[in-house]
């Protein structure tokens, strides 16, 4: 199902968007992860990208930031192709990910994790304001600001995570299963973080399996099958559909 | 989380095993010939000889691990009570026994046809004057005291059993180093105009009677002044303000300087040469240090800087090198360090994709590399093949010839000083940093921005500069190259000295280079043994004290942050909420 043209489904979806993936195919040596995937994602949106496991969600990520070469395809940031360049340009384009499963520098400080985040920047002064800022939105971090990231519970370890990518005040904030493996209270948590985060401005491209909470504060989704993109609407009208819910709500929350 | 069944042994099982095991080894020592050689050498001056302290050592250490309390996990550890005592007796006397036992064996049957070792005076030296019979009951009995001496030492409290071990430990190392600080001693008494009589420390190559009680005392007042009072005095080095901490801390290092400077006016010029070549260990500990310890990229052929410092120090200096060109020193060093630099990154180029394993097994490919090079045919003519390169003059530096040991050893520690601050300032800096994230998780320090192939190149090329530096030192000592010096053992042993101090520690690569480059002279009269002496002392090393002599903050906590992250996890198992992480 590629979608050519499509009417707007929310009323965000105003001009060029500021990443586009065109008939990308990826591949994991010779297995193919993605076959011919269309996203679109404008300025100021929380788009969310659900699918089971090994549906080729985190390769979709992974692809857009340069780990993965895409085979064929193009991707588009803000009208420009980005595709087969180095992750370290890609990442200087303001395109910041959290990893799946937090993936925290364990054995350095919550302080140096927070300062590899800003690698690309140079500004001593506003690198400084901003681990002042990621602290105020995350106050728990404060109080453990020497310790060691491996040591934080694993709530914590995301706020860390999400913190380390908003030092790079990343226009684009790609995350992976940001949920996972979390109580459900603190995923409640990450989710109002998320929110506000893309409240500044920020656009968020959101991968999870938590259908459920996700489409509650996505503006838009996509649906990932097996590398293929088999349905995409508003967020709202996904959790209204019957064939969603059947497939994906059900077995959530 | 699995639990692991613990299976309790009633301590008799316990005393039975580790006699049998300590009961082998005093075999095992005079079997191979072990005692024998050792007890040329004297601990306390006609009291105790060295192969016999291992005996007492093996009894009093059996006695002492089958006392040790061993609470079930979770449990709080009982205090050995007065069976323990016991146990630690039946430990050692089954080892006495087998002791015993193989004495009358090897009195009645001739071993001599298998164990080379195992002589008529060995049998009559172990029966201790006595028919091999009675030897049995001496071993016996001896054993049964020593063990129960060690298990004793599990009932005294630990504030006791510290300074003794210790004060035990101070006199047995004291005595050992006695060519080394009897040579010390002498020099310092007759430098400062005293008569160089030592005999009230040392005699017969061991210590006095009189040295051993004044070493065993001493030590043991001061450390049980230091377990009492010592935490207060941390505390109150804690308290003092940064300030003042700062300068504490600068007047330590500034002593230790000042005891480095003045060290070679009083060694004997032999273990000035000794030090040079710790100093020059230490120098490539540095160099590799950065790429292992700090970018984590395991390097097994970083002997080829080596070479390279070596050979290019060699070819520019030399008259009889093929070049002739006879350079000075000052367009020589940084010639040497640019190839050296440009030969890293030319190196690094090709295994930036590799990881672990697979990038060890192509630098040790790339360190034979360099030997195959500098000894074939091929570059014979310019290199000088298997006669390597000669004549390789010393510089002058200010007037100083750098050709005598001394002045060498002050250039060296200049060096390494130098090293040492620069590698310490790149530990704190944006790139040691970077490097560390890279070292812990590559893929998301690339997708936080971290340029890994600019990084990792910037490791290899640092790397490869430190080590042509030591390089140019080792050609400047020898006067001149061979390819038989660079060959793959260098390469291990600097990385063995990493790991023996601690990655990533810059204090753990100078005390690793003193035990394992230092230490082996020392113990040169060992002969035959003293490769397997080294080999255990390393091995138990690494199994005490895996993360180094003295790790890195960083790197203690890797090897101890399991351990943690278990303890949260079983915290939370419950509730994964919002309650305090471990401080």
């Amino acid at each position: 199902m590629s979608e050519s043209v499509q009417a707007p489904a929310t009323n965000k979806q105003t001009g060029e968007p500021i990443l586009k993936l065109v008939n990308v195919d990826s591949y994991y040596g010779p297995i193919r992860a993605l076959e011919g995937v269309n996203i679109e994602v404008y300025a100021g949106e929380i788009v969310c990208l659900l699918g089971s496991n090994a549906a080729g969600k985190t390769t979709t990520l992974k692809t857009i930031l340069g780990m993965v070469a895409p085979r064929a395809g193009q991707i588009y940031l803000r009208g420009k192709r980005i595709d087969g360049k180095k992750t370290t340009e890609i990442v200087a384009q303001k395109v910041t990910m959290v990893p799946e499963n937090r993936r925290l520098f364990t054995r350095m400080s919550v302080r140096e994790n927070l300062e590899i985040g800003a690698e690309l920047r140079d500004d001593k002064e506003g690198i400084e304001k901003d681990i002042r800022r990621v602290l105020e939105i995350f106050p728990r971090l404060a109080e453990r600001i020497g310790q060691k990231a491996g040591t934080l519970s694993g709530g914590e370890q995301q706020m860390l995570a999400m913190g380390r990518a908003l030092m790079a005040r990343p226009e684009v904030l790609l995350m992976d299963e940001p949920s996972m493996g979390l109580a459900p209270i603190l995923v409640e948590q990450v989710f109002e973080t998320i929110k506000e985060i893309n409240s500044e401005g920020t656009t968020v491209f959101l991968v999870e399996q938590n259908a459920h909470m996700a489409l509650e504060i996505a503006d838009r989704a996509y649906v990932l099958q097996t590398g293929n993109v088999v349905l995409s609407d508003s967020a709202e009208k996904l959790l209204n559909d019957p064939k969603m819910q059947e497939a994906y709500l059900g077995e959530v929350t | 989380m699995a639990v692991t069944e613990v299976k309790q042994r009633s301590p008799r099982q316990l005393a039975t095993k580790f006699g049998l095991i300590a009961g082998i080894a005093s075999i095992y020592f005079p079997v191979v010939g072990i005692t024998e050689r050792f007890n040329d050498r004297t601990i306390v001056d006609g009291v105790l000889q060295l192969g016999n302290a291992i005996f007492f050592v093996i009894a009093l250490a059996a006695g002492y691990i089958v006392a040790k309390p061993r609470p079930l996990p979770g449990e709080e550890p009982e205090p050995p009570g007065p069976n323990a005592l016991l146990y630690g007796a039946l430990a050692s006397a089954i080892a006495g026994l087998m002791t015993g036992l193989f004495v009358l064996l090897a009195d009645s049957v001739n071993l001599r046809p298998v164990l080379i070792s195992v002589t008529g005076g060995l049998i009559e030296r172990l029966s201790y004057g006595g028919s091999a019979a009675s030897a049995v009951l001496i071993m016996i009995m001896g054993g049964a005291a020593l063990g129960a001496l060690g298990a004793g030492l599990q009932l005294i409290s630990t504030k006791l059993r510290r300074p003794v071990v210790i004060a035990l430990g101070t006199a047995l190392l004291i005595s050992l180093t006695e060519p080394l600080l009897n040579a010390i001693l002498r020099e310092v008494l007759s430098q400062m105009g005293l008569k160089n009589n030592t005999s009230w420390l040392y005699e017969g190559g061991g210590l006095s009677v009189t040295g051993a009680i004044l070493v065993l005392i001493l030590t043991f007042a001061g450390m049980s002044w230091w377990t009492t009072r010592g935490s207060g005095v941390k505390a109150a080095y804690k308290q003092r303000p940064e300030q003042q901490r700062k300068m504490i801390k600068g007047g330590a290092l500034l002593l230790a300087g000042l005891f480095l400077v003045y060290l070679p006016q009083i060694l004997t010029s032999f273990l000035a040469e000794i030090l040079g070549t710790v100093g020059l260990y230490i120098l490539l500990g540095l160099g590799l240090n950065i790429v292992v310890g700090y970018a984590g990229l395991l390097d097994l052929g970083y002997v080829a800087f080596l070479a390279v410092g070596g050979y290019s120090t060699a070819l520019f200096v030399s008259e009889r090198s093929s070049l002739g060109w006879a350079l000075p020193y000052w367009q020589v060093v940084p010639l040497t360090i640019i190839i050296a630099t440009v030969i890293g990154v030319m190196i690094g180029a090709p295994v930036l994709r590799l990881r672990g394993d697979y990038l060890a097994i192509v630098t040790l490919g790339f360190g034979e590399i360099a030997r195959v090079i500098v000894l074939s045919d091929w570059a014979a003519p310019t290199l000088g093949g298997a006669q390597g390169i000669l004549g390789i003059t010393a510089p002058e530096v200010f007037g100083v010839d750098l050709r005598d040991p001394q002045n060498l050893y002050y250039a060296i520690l200049a060096c390494v000083a130098i090293v040492a601050f620069i590698s310490w300032r790149l530990s704190r800096s944006r790139v040691g940093r970077a490097w560390n994230a890279m070292r812990e998780d590559e893929q998301v320090a690339e997708a936080m921005g971290v340029s890994i192939i600019g990084y990792k190149l910037l490791a290899f090329g640092t790397g490869a500069a430190l080590g042509s530096l030591s390089g140019m030192f080792f050609a400047i000592k020898l006067g001149s190259v061979f390819p038989s010096s660079f060959n793959i053992l260098v390469s291990i042993n600097v990385l063995a000295l990493i790991i023996l101090g601690g990655m990533g520690s810059i204090p753990g690569v100078i005390v690793g280079s003193f035990v394992l480059v230092g230490l082996p002279e020392l113990l040169r009269e060992f002969g035959e043994f003293r490769l397997l002496i080294f080999g255990t002392v390393l091995v138990s090393l690494m199994l005490l004290k895996p993360e180094g002599l003295i790790p890195s903050r960083r790197r203690q906590a890797e090897l101890h942050i399991e351990e943690v992250e278990e303890e949260l996890f079983e915290k939370r198992a419950d509730s994964d909420g919002p309650e305090p992480a471990v401080t």
